[in-house]
């Protein structure tokens, strides 16, 4: 409690130095609040996705349906299968293009199987249908998902390396802004010296200081995360139906982030001063 | 005891401050180092309280070897030493009492109160009506009884003053060489490093002269 009450009397009497360290730390919580959200928006992107990937089997011409539908369903993996009928998808040729009817005079189309299935087992899966007795082919495209999934991971890995660059520009520059702080306080950190301090209890307050910062600038800049993210939904909402706010999980992942950041910010600092001592 | 074994300094690449110095101190010792500016004096107090470290050979205090201590260590071993400055060294905005508790509250000894010590020895040098009072608020006398007070609190065996009365008046430098013999006769090692050449005159004890970073004798 002494500590703690030490630290807080410190960020009052070093008044600027606490709001430049506060901010520092509230605008980097502000953009990391985006990369996260980016990277979370993208991965639920791809999710939707990937349930769009059907496998197509065509059944021989005598085939039982029904039946074959059935024994695709039992499959390992497999979550749905529909089957399409050639009749039903002429009828809704033939209204769709009622100007075509001599050439639309019967169907050719052949009797499909729509299956959905786990993503990441899609060509187990594909192997096990081929195996059914009344399947003659069974095809599927993924050419345009793994596309997709290459376009979101390179996203996510570019976001992710600038954000911990971020991190650590803002670990820097919460040094740089300590230091000034530690420079004021040299004499009487050699005094806490002279008298048997060890370096942990001179440092102890710093780092205690650099968490109290953080939670107050952590605090804010998620604060204005979500004020962003609430204006962005009302303004944007209806054409980006998908986009999510960031989770509770993840908010308190950047607050105690945010936290570590303004205690390895003030360790930093106090080290970077002893050694210029 | 302190015992310095064949140790030099040096600065740069070439500037002695000590040139193979070796001392022995016993315990109750009250020394008195002197010499011109610039001939060590500092440098081997310095070297006593772990400040610096030798270039060459080792400084023991308590049978340690100070340049191999860091750390947690040589913390450990300053609380053994009290140490006085020229220029005082105390914390302005910290009041007297506060100053001279400052050892005992880093300590953070179990059932010990840092104020309750710290009223002891104030009450001893009669202190204890600034209590209350700002370093600031003193004359340059009591402020160095101040910081006397501070290296006593703890009642270590070993007090080193590099220069203790160099900002003082002649009657204010008597009065704080008095409390350096009555700490010597209550037990302690007292190093004082010194160009104060009345008290040297005055000075019954061992001395230590430094020229250039030699002994003299």
């Amino acid at each position: 409690m002494k500590i703690f009450n030490e630290s807080i009397s410190d960020i009052f009497r070093h008044r600027l130095t606490s709001v430049l360290f506060g901010g520092v730390i509230a605008i980097t919580v502000f953009i990391l609040c985006i990369f996260i959200s980016v990277i979370y928006n993208l991965d639920s992107i791809e999710k939707k996705w990937s349930r769009e990937v059907r496998i197509v089997a065509f059944p021989s011409q005598n085939a039982d349906i029904p039946a074959v539908t059935a024994q695709i369903k039992k499959v390992k993996n497999v979550i749905d299968a529909v089957s399409i009928q050639p009749a039903a998808v002429f009828e809704l040729l033939k209204k769709r293009f009622p100007n075509q009817e001599i050439t639309l005079s019967e169907s050719v189309l052949p009797s499909m199987i729509e299956i959905r299935t786990d993503i990441h087992h899609i060509d187990e899966a594909k192997i096990e249908i081929s195996k059914i007795a009344d399947i003659e082919e069974v095809t599927v495209n993924t050419a345009w998902y793994d596309n997709l999934k290459n376009l979101t991971s390179s996203v996510k890995y570019v976001s992710l390396i600038v954000a911990g660059l971020i991190f650590c520009m803002a670990a820097l520059l919460i040094s740089y802004v300590t230091k000034l702080g530690v420079i004021q306080r040299k004499p009487e950190i050699a005094i806490m010296r002279f008298c048997g301090a060890t370096e942990w209890y001179i440092r102890k307050p710093y780092v205690l200081t650099g968490v109290i910062l953080g939670f107050i600038g952590g605090g804010l800049g998620i604060l204005f995360y979500l004020s962003l993210d609430y204006l962005m939904q009302e303004i944007i909402g209806s054409f980006i139906d998908t986009w999510r706010t960031g989770t509770i999980a993840q908010m308190l992942f950047v607050y105690l982030l945010a936290m570590l950041l303004g205690a390895i910010g003030n360790f930093m600092a106090f080290t970077r001063g002893d050694e210029d001592e | 005891m302190i015992q310095f074994e064949s140790v030099s300094k040096v600065y740069g690449s070439r500037v002695f401050a000590l040139n193979s110095v070796s001392l022995k101190i016993v315990r109750s010792d009250f020394i008195l180092v002197t010499g011109s500016s610039g001939a060590g004096k500092s440098t081997l107090l310095k070297l006593i309280y772990g400040d610096i470290k030798p270039t060459h050979g080792s400084v023991l205090v308590s049978g340690q070897a100070v340049e191999d201590l860091s750390g947690r260590k040589l913390a450990y071993l300053r609380r053994q030493l009290g140490v006085v400055f020229q220029d005082f060294k105390l914390l302005w905005d910290r009041t007297v009492l506060e100053n001279v508790a400052l050892p005992v509250i880093i300590w953070n000894t179990k059932d010990v109160d840092p104020y309750y010590m710290a009223e002891k020895v104030m009450k001893d040098f009669d202190l204890w009506k600034y209590k209350d009072l700002y370093p600031y608020q003193l004359s340059g006398g009591e402020q160095q009884k101040v910081a006397i007070c501070r290296a006593l609190v703890g009642d270590p065996w070993i007090l080193v003053a590099d220069e203790p009365t160099g900002n003082l008046d002649p009657l204010a430098s008597t009065e704080i060489f008095d409390i350096f013999k009555e700490a010597s006769k209550r037990g302690r090692t007292v190093v004082v490093a010194t160009h104060n050449e009345r008290s040297i005159s005055m000075h019954s004890g061992r001395i230590v002269r430094l020229e250039k970073g030699r002994l003299t004798d």
